[in-house]
């Protein structure tokens, strides 16, 4: 494995860790509102799912590593990995949009939205592109399809994941403007800055063509690093940042 | 042998018998001889005697029980007169045809302002008792139902003074002739009592809103400086205690001390007013469930202080479950706080009766000396000193709170050594336990996004 490949890894195990630990720091919180309990639990389930998902990527990094070319098991992995990404995905929306209407209404068909999502997307995977081989290539594993129909998943992605976390994400940053306390101003601007950059970036590096650079790869796992650390910063500010702003933790 | 009649009788015979009333028929021979009619007309003049005698009889029965009957008509004209006149509700008599009035009694008169002298014989228009349109109301309800009961009418009196009028009517025959009885209280005191009542109770309900919401944005409010104040005391505390002689470390340790009592404070009294203006409608809800999910939030409490719990089977009641599953928390979460010497042991059990269930919260613990029995549920009265049982007083207050929104009540039987009982009550659900089983959701500030993000950012 290359330096840099190592240094990605790690940058990934960290940013998976630092979501795991922020999961279980979240459950300390004490609701006593079954509905405030259920939109907090969603935001956990959030942090949770985006740990297991990087994990998951990790075990598929050790079995390129390994050269273990399972076709099943790397179908498995890629569609364990789409359903634990759509569940956080499901977690983060449905918190904000508790947070905007105060109704429990639109778990469900938030969870409908997502499970159709992982549906269309698994459908997609396995009857139109036909995975038929794994790639090994700097560390990490992909799939080889045995059909020629366009590659959909970057579109899919970006329509029905990325753009409904950015929409979500600045809907969340105008709350900044509504509320009085610094406290929460400070966590509103530090979670919502940091959503908006992590999911905006893939989009817009997909826009100035940045995607298939080697140095991107690793730029985009730092980001997603840099952006965890702010966020767990929101909830649990170094003493400095205490000092200056006047915020407390959680 | 019967006597011969007298000359008055024979008049007095003949008389009734020349206008048909009274006669005998008697049968005479042919050319009968003078003794033969003489005799004959005896007889029949006999027979129509008795026939009269008869009927005088039965004149003077008729006679007495007619003076008998006239009696009683007159007492009970004199009792209705006395009745009429003494009562303290306002009568008159009028006639239904043209409203003039034939009889008043004083209280009627004092109402309206009137005199027999000048208002027998006169209309209630012509008087100025009403306005038109009411009395045809009353009128033409008497004439087509035969009664009205309990109209309120509105009446200026001669002083200019607005004064509210209770009209009952009755229809009846005078003389043959159509008429009203009508009854009226004065109903202006009670309106007036009425109306005070109400706008106090308006006030009162504005006052409460007004103190539940400054009591919600004072403490939601209080909370940021609050939180700097306490930051910084902590940062101060961490970062210069070595610097700082024992008495500066002291009095720091005393400002963080209230800073964090205060936060407690303010945290419990935004939840004691989140109870008005959070509270959900009630709905059909399993007490049983409310209870089990306050064990599981005490899970560590009652496993730390080895504590027992037993219940029974616990009925559907009518609740916002959240609150009801928080009232058990805070009793039972007291009754391991104030253990005894014993190892906490606390019972719940529950019966329904007239509508509502029962609760009851017993446990072993120090008890309650009956004189605190009210004081206990007032918000921030503490019966022990802070440094032997934390808290700041809020959880019974809070308990109150919740039971009565939902239309319930709380209160306590306990001895000092003996542990307490505490009893609250909740409106039971209707049978089939649905979740259109609803009661109206309790009025209250509407919830903010600023709200929500204050708990959940």
């Amino acid at each position: 494995m290359s330096p840099t490949a190592l240094f990605t890894q790690i940058v990934i195990l960290a940013t998976g860790s630092l979501c795991l630990y922020i999961a279980f720091q979240l459950g300390k919180r004490q609701l006593t509102d079954s509905d405030d309990r259920l939109a907090w639990s969603a935001f956990r389930i959030w942090w949770l799912a985006l740990g297991v998902n990087i994990a998951l990527g990790t075990v598929e990094t050790w079995m390129a590593l390994s050269d273990i070319n399972n076709l099943t098991a790397h179908i498995i992995l890629t569609l364990l990995s789409t359903l634990v990404l759509c569940v956080a995905l499901w977690g983060l929306l449905y918190y904000l949009v508790y947070l905007f209407t105060g109704n429990r209404f639109w778990a469900r068909p938030l969870a409908g939205f997502y499970g159709l999502v992982f549906l269309s997307l698994a459908a997609y995977l396995l009857f139109v592109l036909r995975p038929v081989g794994v790639i090994h290539e700097n560390g990490t594993s992909s799939l080889q399809y045995g059909s020629d129909a366009p590659d959909l998943n970057i579109l899919i992605v970006a329509l029905f994941i990325l753009l409904p976390q950015i929409l979500a994400a600045l809907a969340y940053f105008s709350l900044f403007f509504r509320v009085k306390d610094r406290v929460q101003k400070y966590r509103v601007l530090l979670v919502s800055l940091s959503i908006l950059i992590w999911f905006s970036s893939p989009l817009v590096a997909f826009g100035l063509g940045w995607s298939e650079l080697p140095w991107w790869s690793l730029a985009s796992r730092v980001l997603g690093l840099a952006a965890v650390f702010v966020i767990y910063w929101a909830y649990y500010p170094p003493t400095f940042i205490q000092r200056h702003l006047g915020v407390a933790g959680i | 042998m019967k006597r011969s009649p007298t000359f008055d009788e024979i008049f007095e015979v003949m008389g009734a018998a020349s206008v048909g009333d009274l006669f005998a028929r008697v049968s005479l021979p042919r050319n009968p001889s003078p003794e033969t009619i003489e005799t004959k007309l005896a007889i029949a003049l006999n027979l129509l005697l008795d026939d009269l005698a008869f009927r005088n009889d039965g004149l003077v029965g008729k006679n007495k029980e007619l003076e008998i009957a006239n009696k009683t008509l007159r007492d009970s004209e004199e009792r209705f007169n006395v009745v009429f006149r003494a009562s303290p509700v306002g009568l008159a008599l009028a006639r239904l045809q043209d409203g003039r009035l034939l009889d008043f009694n004083p209280v009627f008169g004092q109402i309206f302002g009137l005199t027999r002298e000048n208002a027998i014989g006169k209309t209630s228009v012509e008087l100025g008792m009403m306005a038109t349109g009411a009395r045809s109301r009353i009128v033409d309800e008497v004439r087509e139902k035969g009664s009205v009961s309990n109209v309120e009418v509105t009446h200026t009196d001669r002083n200019g003074e607005k004064r509210f009028l209770l009209f009952s009517a009755e229809r009846i025959l005078v003389n043959d002739d159509p008429c009203s009885l009508t009854a009226v209280i004065d109903i202006t005191e009670r309106k007036q009592v009425e109306q005070r009542l109400l706008k106090a109770n308006q006030e009162l309900a504005e006052s409460n809103k007004e103190l539940e919401q400054f009591a919600y944005v004072a403490s939601h409010d209080l909370q940021e400086p609050l939180r700097m104040v306490s930051s910084y005391m902590q940062l101060l505390e961490t970062r210069y205690k070595e610097k700082l002689d024992s008495d500066a470390q002291e009095f720091i340790g005393f400002a963080v001390d209230g800073a964090v009592r205060m936060q407690r404070l303010i945290h419990d009294l935004l939840a004691f007013s989140r109870v008005g203006t959070r509270g959900r409608s009630p709905q059909a809800v399993d007490s049983g469930a409310a209870l089990t999910d306050a064990l599981q939030n005490l899970k560590m409490t009652i496993e730390g202080e080895k504590a027992i719990v037993i219940f029974d089977d616990l009925p559907v009641v009518m609740a916002d479950k959240d609150q009801l599953t928080q009232v058990f928390q805070n009793l039972i979460s007291n009754a391991i706080k104030f253990k005894g010497k014993r190892r906490p042991s606390i019972s719940i059990n529950a019966q329904i009766s007239s509508g509502f269930a029962e609760f009851k919260v017993v446990d072993n613990g120090i008890g309650i000396d009956p004189k605190h029995a009210e004081r206990i549920f007032v918000i921030f009265q503490r019966l022990h000193p802070r440094e032997k049982y934390e808290g700041t007083g809020i959880g019974l207050a809070i308990c109150k709170k919740i039971v009565e929104r939902h239309g319930g009540r709380i209160w306590v039987e306990s001895e000092l050594g003996k542990g307490s009982t505490f009893h609250f009550t909740f409106p039971t659900a209707p049978e089939p336990w649905s979740a259109d089983a609803k009661i109206p959701k309790t009025e209250g500030a509407a919830e903010t996004i600023e709200d929500r993000a204050s708990r959940l950012i």
